[in-house]
């Protein structure tokens, strides 16, 4: 792994154009991303191990979630269909959840579902079902 | 042992010629006066299959810029060229090729901006680039269009560097004028440019990659912009090292200054481009009159050579920064707000002043120079102010 190279140090060292491998990769790791400092970002920001918006973690947008009921749904998948954000989570050809860190509570699913096997349900509500348990 | 040919050229010409022997992948341009013929030359050189470069005959200078940081970040080498209402239209690109870290090589043929339109040479159009994270040079003659050109490959792509350079020449001036230009043989300027080595490239890299990613909370825009900032300040030593090289193989000096007489000069001319002849000549003049006159040309731009600049200017009783363009509503015009910067570090202050000269191409006479010069004694005597002027105007 190089670290990217445009540092001060870099500037300090002698000048060769041939390196040999040019790829950079992240200096550190995505998780402590928000610690990242400018040394640290690849050239110009170049996502270097591609599809990481999964760690992107966009959920917290939220105020409805939708609640799924297992016993209703008939795996017909409308509702994997129609997430505009791939938050159906799915198992051989069998719905098994949803990925709440990156459902943004729309309601699509909700709306789409014909066996009332998906109802929208306020954080807050939520919330305070959780801590009841 | 490099091949020197003589020819008489046009700086047009010999930008062209230095593109050619570069050998870039791609060109992507529009034309536009006076740039229209180096992309014109360039064009024939594709039909005559001299080159292998993938000409993109584009809609607008946005698409052109635009095409060239699609084929930067693809890996390719790249180059464009462009002039005053075509580099205004790339405003947006410029920052998104400096902002993604891609070289690409632009020449400008430096012209005046609408309103009124006019189509000759002024520095209006660059200046309003200048803090776009392009490194920028300036060509006073045909020659160091060339030389600059050839230099321009060596600091974008260097590995540390990663940046777009504009090679700039002024206008009808040192675009069409013919002079006396010596050409390298291809296969000398083709051995000291070498090949891209792009890093991260979206075309034949080791891994898939993402370029032009969305940076906006968080503050990842933040620090991206921070490490801008020190790869354009930190390229300097990279263009002095890499124009020293090529001033090694061509035999002549490359420096980010070109100091005329500077040493013991009690007044000092700053000045880009074309107009450095015309007040080297005065300053001469003025020499065999016993009057200590210096000009000081700034050739690297962007970085801007502020430490460089004050070793020059240091020992003088006043200096004069000429400006091809003007900053309206600043306290001074783009080349005066950077000179006298650099000079308040100083523990002396030196009086300036700073005069807007040969705007749309306005002639920049010998008598404008020893005007120049003159106030400039005046000013060290104390009998004249620091400020603005137009110089030359009715």
């Amino acid at each position: 792994m190089n670290k990217q190279n445009d540092n001060n140090q870099a500037a300090k060292s002698s000048i060769a154009l041939d390196t040999g491998d040019m790829t950079t990769t992240f200096a550190r790791s995505v998780e402590d991303f928000d610690c990242w400092r400018s040394e640290d970002f690849t050239l110009g920001g170049v996502v270097t191990d591609a599809g990481n918006s999964i760690l992107y973690k966009t959920g917290g947008w939220r105020s409805l979630r939708p609640v799924w009921d297992e016993e209703k749904c008939t795996n017909c998948m409308l509702c994997w269909v129609h997430c505009p954000d791939s938050s159906i989570l799915v198992a051989d050809k069998t719905m098994i959840g949803i990925d709440y860190d990156h459902c943004k509570g729309c309601g699509i699913c909700a709306l789409e579902c014909r066996f009332e096997a998906l109802r929208m349900l306020s954080e807050s509500e939520a919330a305070s079902l959780e801590g009841g348990q | 042992m490099a091949e020197v040919t003589v020819l008489a050229a046009t700086g047009n010409m010999m930008v062209a010629e230095a593109f050619r022997q570069a050998a870039p992948d791609v060109i992507a341009a529009y034309p536009i006066t006076p740039q229209t013929a180096i992309v014109e030359n360039y064009a024939k050189y594709v039909a005559e299959g001299r080159v292998h470069t993938e000409f993109v005959a584009v809609e607008s200078e946005h698409s052109a810029l635009s095409a060239c940081v699609g084929a930067s970040a693809a890996g390719a080498r790249v180059v464009t060229a462009t002039s005053s209402q075509g580099l205004a239209l790339m405003y947006e690109e410029l920052h998104i090729a400096a902002g993604m870290r891609l070289p690409i090589i632009m020449a400008n043929a430096n012209r005046a901006l609408s309103a009124p339109i006019n189509i000759h040479g002024d520095h209006s159009d660059v200046m309003g680039g200048r803090d776009s994270g392009w490194i920028i040079l300036f060509a006073e003659t045909a020659q160091e269009a060339y030389d600059n050109s050839i230099i321009a490959f060596r600091v974008a792509e260097h590995p540390a560097v990663q940046l777009p350079v504009m090679t700039t020449l002024d206008g009808f001036i040192t675009t069409h004028a013919m002079e006396r230009c010596e050409l390298l043989d291809d296969g000398t300027v083709e051995a000291y440019v070498g090949k891209r080595r792009p890093q991260n490239p979206l075309i034949g890299g080791a891994a898939p990659v993402g370029h032009g990613m969305f940076a906006s909370l968080g503050g990842t825009y933040f620090e991206l912009k921070q490490a801008q900032r020190r790869a354009v300040c930190g390229s300097a030593p990279h263009i002095l090292t890499e124009g020293q090289k090529w001033a090694a193989v061509c035999g002549r000096d490359f420096d980010f200054i070109d100091s005329f007489a500077c040493d013991d000069a009690d007044y000092i001319l700053v000045v880009l481009g074309s107009a450095a002849g015309n007040a080297r000549v005065v300053a001469k003049e003025l020499r065999a009159a016993g009057i200590k006159a210096g000009v000081a040309k700034i050739r690297v731009f962007r970085p801007f050579p502020a430490s460089e600049l004050r070793d020059v200017l240091q020992g003088a009783k006043a200096v004069g920064i000429l400006d091809r363009s003007d900053s309206f509503g600043a306290p001074y015009a783009p080349v005066g707000l950077d000179v006298r910067t650099a000079l308040y570090d100083l523990d002396t202050r030196i009086p300036t002043r700073n005069y807007v000269y040969g705007l749309g191409g306005a002639d920049v006479t010998l008598d404008a120079m020893r005007q120049a010069f003159s106030e400039l004694q005046s000013l060290a005597a104390g009998h004249l102010d620091q400020g603005l002027s137009y110089l030359g105007t009715r």
